[in-house]
């Protein structure tokens, strides 16, 4: 028995030093991102960059890590991704650590300022800035290859600390170009035409309207601001700060006119979208069952791996009148990814060189055909994606999407979540509200966290 | 005993104090930033910042959350471990094993399989109510502002049963042979065996599940977060610490999220969190003691 005793002993002692072992040889595994090898140390020459899982983005940039060692052949590129929900997770700890050169950012937006200060905390991005871990990239002679819109749109202290690669439109819906000939039907230019089209596909009866992620929850709350971007238009900033700061109600008559626009979105959904993951819409779209996908353009690549033959198109939300320019309804648009540079990176010439080598017409150009869903910061740059292309009518004069103006302040009750437009309390999806009820939640939950805010404050 | 004190030190009892400082700053969990003290500041926001009756809701999601688990759970756990200690059933030892899979199986494998069961449009509870039960519309459970935190709760359940069945059956293997066969000599039926033998004996037992239960419920968050992200009001205070630590929806009592990294914040809620764990388990602790008591 005693010797029995040993022998066990004896074999767990071997197993945790075998587990030992193996972690070692792993270099250790953070949140779910295998770390890189040598315990954590970049190698000499190794330049790490750490972006969130998206298969286009990441495949793209590992296949560039090739040519871009080949042009500068003291520098290896070394691409490392985590899931989304868990990348901000990483990068805070990669960036503690100082094992990463490269980290990757969405737009800079809603940073805490004056006006603001009193009930909302900085978001991540500006407390990086703030604590000097990013690299000021202003100066550097690639952001110049970049249009002043979109370094100003992401200037923080009027300097740049991020190369805004590319935007992506999200206030549109894709269609089914074969339903849309079949029923004789063509992208609408205001609202009243957008209704009247959903209204045709649904008295068809033969194809569910629209359909969306919302068991996610997100990607359909992202259409109460999208509608708000073809609605309000530049106006959206305004109207987003009034109703933070309470000089506009949510029931105010031109909010309302908003939820109400909501509301007649919601009954066009197709019956039990809320339980509708979002990683199935783009199969359901490409299967052919529905007429159109409310998503962001970042999709259209996921729809053509799903069904290579299938042909859609995507139009922006119409406001509720043709615009007076005699353009198209616009996109509202952000920035997605975009590069930084760590301040504590162990090879900052590294990082500069590959952001230099990223942002070269060519290698840029192929970045946005390959990925498929994002439109250029770049100018002149031509594209030979039909997909991409085809937006640029919309692409005039984007508006920034309402989602990156609409605040909600600290504390704020779950009725003002989305800044108080959450598709999800509606009674057309199931909820316990009328979109007028709504309303009056949102504005009584915007109240209460104003009031208890300026009680802490003393503002 | 050195080492078993040095372990309890520095990887339990430090963490923990240093988390009570921590909640007092506000420090952000971005390397290098400076951080000052402020005071009860994390405290006042958890409780006067935030909507109250959001915090209502949640405290009492929590409290719900905790009483569901710790009873449901034990009293399915204790039926069928005395059904599986029964040495007439065929196979109890495959049985046994199936009912602590799931235990095995870890929260991301059992919240896929929650998720895929109540999937919708093709998972088969929705095609079970549409098609089996003729609901025209059944509700998407997951997503659902009703049905979801039940679900979680189930999920919860479904997860931990098997470990308080194993120790229900350790405890019920404990019980000598001679007793139940007193009782049965003495015509003592089935149900009376159960009450008057059974219960008694394996009190001490039913007491270490219920403080487990209670304890392992109250700061549970992982099932919440990988099932619903602590939307479609299924957020508890475990899942409102966890999401204001490291970021995610859920953070806020509405279920919503917090700007930037605020560790200070999320100590502060801890600690409210580590109070409620602290006053729940010490009532339960003397309740149990009494009843334990009484029986005897």
């Amino acid at each position: 028995m005693r010797n029995a005793k040993k022998a066990l002993c004896g074999l767990l002692a071997l197993l945790i030093l075998a587990l030992a072992g193996c972690a070692c040889d792993q270099g250790g595994v953070t949140g779910g991102t295998k770390a890189p090898e040598g315990g954590g140390q970049a190698a000499e020459g190794s330049v790490q960059l750490l972006t969130w899982a998206n298969a286009p983005t990441v495949n793209f940039l590992r296949a560039l890590a090739e040519s871009f060692h080949q042009s500068y052949p003291s520098y290896t590129l070394q691409v490392t991704d985590a899931p989304q929900s868990e990348h901000d997770q990483v990068m805070q700890t990669r960036l503690s650590a100082g094992n990463v050169d490269i980290v990757s950012f969405q737009q800079f937006s809603k940073p805490q300022e004056d006006w603001n200060a009193a009930a909302m905390d900085k978001p991540l991005w500006q407390q990086y800035i703030d604590e000097g871990l990013l690299l000021d990239l202003s100066q550097e002679a690639f952001m110049a290859r970049f249009t002043q819109s979109a370094k100003q749109d992401n200037a923080y202290n009027g300097k740049n600390y991020s190369m805004p690669t590319s935007t992506v439109a999200y206030n549109g819906l894709f269609y089914n170009k074969a339903i849309f000939e079949e029923l004789n039907l063509s992208v609408p230019t205001t609202w009243d035409a957008f209704i009247e089209l959903c209204q045709a596909i649904r008295d068809d009866g033969r194809y569910a309207v629209i359909t969306c992620g919302a068991a996610d929850q997100w990607p359909l709350n992202m259409f109460a601001t999208g509608i708000m971007t073809s609605l309000y238009g530049q106006e959206s900033e305004t109207i987003g700060q009034g109703l933070f700061t309470g000089e506009i109600k949510h029931t105010d008559p031109q909010i309302l006119e908003l939820y109400a626009m909501m509301d007649q979105f919601a009954s066009f959904l197709e019956p039990g979208v809320t339980g509708v993951a979002y990683s199935d819409v783009p199969g359901r779209f490409a299967s052919g069952k529905v007429a159109m996908l409310a998503d962001g353009s970042w999709q259209a690549p996921t729809i053509d791996a799903a069904n290579p033959d299938f042909a859609y198109g995507y139009f922006p939300i119409p406001g509720k009148t043709a615009r007076e320019d005699g353009l198209p309804p616009q996109f509202g648009i952000k920035y997605d990814l975009a590069f930084a540079v760590a301040a504590n990176a162990k090879n900052k010439e590294g990082a500069l060189a590959f952001l230099d080598y990223f942002s070269t017409k060519e290698v840029y150009t192929d970045f946005l055909n390959a990925v498929g869903g994002f439109t250029p910061t770049q100018p002149d740059i031509t594209l030979d994606n039909a997909f991409l292309n085809s937006l640029a009518p919309g692409l005039q004069k984007p508006y920034v999407h309402a989602e990156h103006r609409l605040y909600s302040p600290k504390g704020v009750g779950e009725y003002g979540g989305n800044g108080g437009f959450s598709f999800f309390y509606l009674k057309t999806l199931g909820g316990p509200f009328t979109y007028e009820e709504l309303a009056q939640r949102a504005e009584e939950d915007f109240e209460t966290a104003r009031k208890a805010a300026a009680s802490l404050t003393g503002r | 005993m050195l080492p078993g004190v040095l372990h309890y030190l520095i990887f339990r009892l430090l963490p923990s104090i240093t988390t009570a400082v921590l909640s007092f700053t506000d420090i952000s969990g971005i390397p290098g930033a400076a951080w000052s003290w402020i005071g009860w500041d994390n405290y006042r926001e958890f409780f006067v910042l935030q909507n109250a009756r959001d915090l209502r809701n949640a405290l009492g999601r929590t409290a719900i959350y905790a009483l569901t688990v710790t009873l449901v759970q034990n009293a399915i756990a204790l039926v069928m471990a005395v059904l599986l200690n029964k040495r007439f059933l065929r196979g109890r030892n495959l049985y046994r094993a199936v009912y602590f899979m799931p235990e095995i199986l870890g929260v991301t494998v059992v919240a896929t399989i929650w998720k895929l069961l109540f999937s919708t449009p093709t998972g088969p509870v929705f095609l079970f109510m549409r098609d089996v039960l003729g609901i025209q519309n059944p509700p998407a459970i997951l997503s659902s502002f009703e049905y979801a935190f039940p679900a979680v709760i189930a999920a919860q359940i479904w997860m931990h049963m098997g470990y308080s069945l194993v120790i229900f059956l350790a405890g019920l293997q404990n019980i000598p042979g001679e007793i139940y066969e007193a009782a049965y000599i003495d015509g003592a039926g089935e149900w009376q065996v159960f009450w008057c033998v059974t219960l008694p004996m394996i009190w001490s037992t039913v007491t270490v599940n219920t403080l487990l239960a209670i304890i392992g419920s109250l700061q549970s968050f992982e099932l919440i977060m990988t099932i619903t992200g602590g939307q479609f009001n299924t957020s508890t205070l475990g899942m409102m610490v966890f999401a204001t630590a490291f970021g995610g929806r859920g953070a806020t009592a509405g279920g919503g999220s917090i700007s930037g990294l605020r560790q200070g914040y999320a100590a502060a809620q801890s600690m409210v969190l580590f109070a409620a764990v602290l006053v729940v388990t010490a009532i339960s602790q003397i309740i149990m003691t009494r009843l334990e008591r009484d029986s005897a």
